[in-house]
Formats: C-alpha cells, structure tokens, sequence
C-alpha cells in the first residue's frame, strides 16, 4: 500500500504514479481552496497544486487529486470512501480513505493481457466491487509492398472488449476477472451498485466495430463472481445510439438507472434489478443531455447531467421514483465552472458528492447537497 | 494531453453550429484534444477545397457534439458528430438522412463528406454503417493507420455504397468484404487511377479518397 498523509506534495504536470496520491484530505476537513470561485481551482499556482491549501468553502469542500487523473465513480462502504478511475497514462486506479484525512491510491491490475478501463464502484458487504471492460488489441503491422523501409507501415487493429469486474476486501489489493457472459463481440460496464447483496451492474455492448455503444447492458450477481444478463425493454429494445447506461442505483424497493445516447438522457426504473423498463416521460425532460449518474439522499433521487450543446452541468431531483423531476439541487461550486466536467455523483455519509475533472485536474466535491 | 485541452467554435475558420435543440441555429463551442482539432481543421480545409466553384464558401457546420463525458472517443475528446455542412449554395445534411435522399446527386455529396472526412478520421460511422448513424457522422481517430481495413464493417459499407452511387455496382451493403465488393472497389481504384495497395499504403488511400470526393461533389460517375 502506497499511503502518503495530505501534506505530501503533488508534482503537478507529472504522470501519476502509484506513489502520487490524493493532495489532500478532504471529508470533513475541508479540502482545496473553492470559496474564491470558478479560478481558484481551475488555474491554481503551483504552490496550491503541491500543498493544496485546506479552507473549505461555505457551501462544499473540495479535494484536488494530483496529476491529471480522471475519478470516475465514488461510494461509500462500512470502512471506507473509495474512489476509482483513470491515471493519465491509462492505469485503473483507485484512491480509499478510511478518515477523509489521508487517502492511498492502488492499482487495478488487467485480470489477463490488456486494457483495463475501469468506471464504476460499489460497496458490496465487507468487499468493494468495481466494473468496467478490458480490451485486447492486436496490432497488426503492414508495410507498403514498394517501400522497404518500415516507417512507412501502417497498422490494423484488431480488437474485442469484455465487460470485467475487480473486487477488493482489505481496499487496496483487487483482483479481475473478465465476463464471459455477453454474446456481442465489444461490451462494457459502466456503473454498478448493491442492494440486499444483489449486485447490479450496468453499460454497453458496442457497434460492430468496437467504436461506439449501441445498446443497454445490465448484468446481475448476488455474489459478484457469477453474473447473469438482465432484460431491458424500451420501445426500441436495448438500442441507444451511440449511448450507455451510466448509472444505476437502489432506492428503498426499486432500482433506477441512466442512459445517455445522441437523442439525450433517460431513466430507466427495475422492481428486481433484473428486468428494466424506461420511464417514459424522462426522455422529454433529459433531451439534449448526457446523464452521468445517479444517487439516492433520503427520499431524493438526484441525476448529474451535462447538456450536449454548451457542457453546462445540471442536477435533477426526483421525490416521485423518477415519475416527475426539479432541476436546480444540488448545486456544486468547484464543479460549476465552465471548465468542469462531472463524471459521477454519489452519496457519502448522507452528503452528495460529486467526482470529476476540473480543467484536467482531478476534484471530489462534497456536500453539494 | 487532455480531453479537453481545447476550446472553439470554429474549426478551420469556418464557424460551428449546433441545431437538436433548438430551431434556431446557436453556436457550439466544442472540445477537444489539440490533435483532434488539428485534424478538424484539415477535414474543414478540404471540405472548402475540394468543392467546385458554384458551391460557393463553407458558411457552417453543424454538430451533434465532441467532448461528451462518456465511454469512448467522445469521452476522450477525440471524437465529433456532424450533422450538416452548408456551403453557400449547396449542403450535405446527414442529419437529413442525405445518404439515403431520392436525388442521386445528395446521395453522391454524402459520400464526398463521408470520404473526406476518412482522410483523417480511421472510424467513419455513417448511416450504412447502423441506424444509429442515419442521421449523423461520427468521426473518431481511434482504430489504427489511415488506411483501408476491410475487416472494419465501417470501411467496407462506405466502399459498397460508394461502388453503388459512383460506378452503379449494385452491391448489397452488408458490411461482409467479399469477391463482389473487392472486385467492385477494384474497378473504382482503376478508373481513379489510384494503386491498389490502399490497406496498407496511407497515400493512395488518401488520393483514393480525394479524387472520389472530387467527383462526387460534381455528381460526376466513375
């Protein structure tokens, strides 16, 4: 375990290494400074980037991570936060904090020789579970029959990717395993989350060339070893165009989860988690805009959103089940800049929090809501 | 390099539109990696080169979006769908459906955009690729060299329904690249006078792609 306390300095501008960790403690504590508006953290001098100054905002506090990595999905477990995503340099990571005070970033290894892309993360009991895909690539170089000398080659790439899932008990050392369950050539899992030990993961199958999503996927698992494909009906089937489900959580008996495709969001709504319908009348109210996830506070089910046109980010709140949405709460600080892009949000310790980039510098915001 | 470590609203001078949801025309302002606005604006220079005279100037185009927080090349900023392209006298509009339009000559300027824009782009997804494409190119730089690969589907149904609107081969486009397509592609490359070895010669794909875009933007056959 690479743990390193929130005094250590980031090397801004360098790759994240296993050894770079989060800049500083944020729950509770208060992290970067944000109360200054939309340019203290997106510009910050170096001195903010190596030491990360620790005033909260009135609203919300604020966690810059070092480097330029990208945090991608955050939850809540019995010990822990743990937060997973992407280094700079195309490493799964994920960062865990057991105080708010320090955190300890570890490395998801490629269950076999591959891509690892990892999205989403769970709390399952004692364990946490992480979904997202592994793509192997075989290059294949071909060189011009007139020309001998090899710079001139060009290269095919021949590809498939598998949904994967890692799963971790101590939170710092996962272990993979690829899902052979899907039939298309090209899936991928997104997000995932756990209710009454049943695990619902959600994402993709992809086009025939492994280019784009095409269509829904949810897998099933009480155990997060065996997986099962679930059923969605919408009234094109599965299908959206060039689109994903992005989220997916539990509230009180049922289960809801986001799409987002060319046409814009939607949510989709499960009595078991296994057979999933669309909400009809959530299709006009997301038009336009991509949804990147979805949590659960108290009676709330609360959407993160990005309109398509100008990248504007938006939280939408439903008291109904996703029948009828409020647009306007929560509402982020460091994470409403024009330059912010959110990735995820999620609910730790009773507060929202959302994950993301800022520029291209990772942020976790909390208690925007 | 960062997804979006790029910000406009132009590419290659010519302004960006965007037009799903809102009848009024807006201005996008879109983001991207510095390479793949860099490759935007070549796409834009040949889409304003390669036209005849009467064309007149590119005015716009119009988009569906580049940087989208999502899986894939648009989470990467290394993607971007386009919608339409409006010159002052003519336009190419996927998102009209052109590619599938009564007048042969729409059909033929669809197939102009689509192979100029696979000069720079590897994955060129168009309507005969899936229905989620009927109304829009998606352009991304993944996939490998900038060559013909005919064990792409995306490469294959543009081949089939250029050999279709351009030398009335009447392939069925199916994506499959049998001895039909290939011989069919064959003819193309013959009568454009361009080499054979376009999967693994960037150039002559290329100037394969230009000289069928030429024609095509003059609803001229090969």
């Amino acid at each position: 375990m690479d743990q390193v306390d929130g005094g250590i300095g980031a090397r801004r501008g360098t790759r994240l290494s296993r050894r770079d960790v989060l800049v500083r403690a944020t729950y509770g504590l208060g992290g970067l400074v944000v109360a200054g508006g939309a340019g203290a953290l997106g510009r910050p001098s170096s001195a903010s980037a190596a030491t990360a100054g620790s005033v909260a905002g009135p609203a919300t506090d604020t966690t810059r991570l070092s480097g330029t990595a990208q945090p991608r999905s955050v939850c809540s477990g019995r010990s822990a936060t743990m937060v997973v995503g992407e280094t700079e340099s195309g490493q799964a990571v994920s960062w865990r904090s057991r105080d708010g005070r320090s955190w300890d970033e570890h490395r998801l290894p490629p269950p076999t020789p591959g891509e690892p892309d990892v999205w989403g993360v769970a709390a399952h009991g004692d364990r946490f579970v992480a979904v997202g895909s592994l793509l192997w690539q075989r290059p294949i170089r071909v060189r011009p029959d007139h020309d001998a000398d090899d710079r001139a080659a060009v290269t095919f790439t021949a590809a498939r990717r598998q949904p994967a899932v890692w799963w971790t008990v101590d939170g710092a050392t996962w272990e993979g395993d690829t899902l052979g369950v899907v039939d298309a050539a090209h899936a991928q899992l997104i997000a995932v989350s756990c209710h009454t030990d049943l695990l619902v993961a959600v994402g993709s199958t992809l086009d025939a060339d492994g280019a784009q999503g095409d269509a829904g996927l949810v897998l099933v698992s009480p155990d997060g070893v065996a997986w099962e494909p679930g059923e969605v009906s919408g009234p094109d089937g599965a299908v959206l165009p060039e689109g994903s489900f992005t989220g997916v959580t539990a509230a009180g008996d049922a289960w809801f989860a986001t799409s987002s495709d060319m046409a814009g969001g939607a949510v989709w709504t499960s009595a078991d988690g296994r057979h999933w319908s669309l909400v009809a009348s959530s299709r006009a109210w997301f038009a336009g805009m991509t949804l990147q996830g979805i949590t659960v506070r108290g009676r709330r089910v609360i959407v993160a959103a990005t309109s398509l046109a100008d990248h504007r980010t938006s939280y939408h709140t439903s008291r109904d089940g996703c029948r009828t949405w409020q647009a306007g709460r929560p509402r982020a600080r460091a994470m409403d800049a024009v330059d912010a892009t959110v990735m995820d949000v999620g609910t730790v310790e009773g507060e929202i929090v959302v994950v993301g980039t800022r520029g291209d510098l990772p942020v976790i915001e909390r208690g925007v809501g | 390099m960062g997804a979006t470590e790029r910000s406009y609203r132009t590419i290659g001078g010519v302004p960006l539109r965007y037009l799903r949801s809102n009848p009024v025309l807006t201005t996008y302002y879109a983001r991207s990696t510095s390479a793949f606005e860099d490759k935007l604006d070549a796409f834009s220079h040949d889409l304003a080169r390669a036209v005849p005279r009467w064309y007149g100037g590119l005015v716009y185009i119009a988009t569906a979006g580049a940087y989208v927080n999502k899986p894939k090349y648009h989470g990467l900023g290394r993607a971007f769908d386009l919608d339409l392209v409006r010159w002052e006298h003519r336009t190419c509009g996927p998102i009209r459906g052109h590619h599938r339009a009564s007048a042969r000559y729409r059909r033929r300027r669809y197939i102009a955009v689509d192979a100029l824009a696979r000069r720079h782009f590897k994955y060129v997804l168009d309507g005969w690729y899936n229905a989620a494409h009927r109304d829009h190119l998606h352009l991304d730089d993944g996939g490998g060299g900038l060559v013909f690969n005919p064990g792409y589907r995306s490469d294959t149904v543009f081949i089939q329904a250029a050999a279709n609107e351009m030398s009335d081969a009447g392939l069925v486009i199916d994506g499959i690249y049998g001895p039909k397509t290939s011989a069919a592609f064959r003819v193309l490359k013959n009568r454009l006078d361009v080499p054979h070895r376009v999967s693994s010669d960037a150039g002559a794909y290329r100037r394969f792609l230009w000289r069928l875009a030429r024609r095509a933007l003059r609803n001229r056959g090969v």
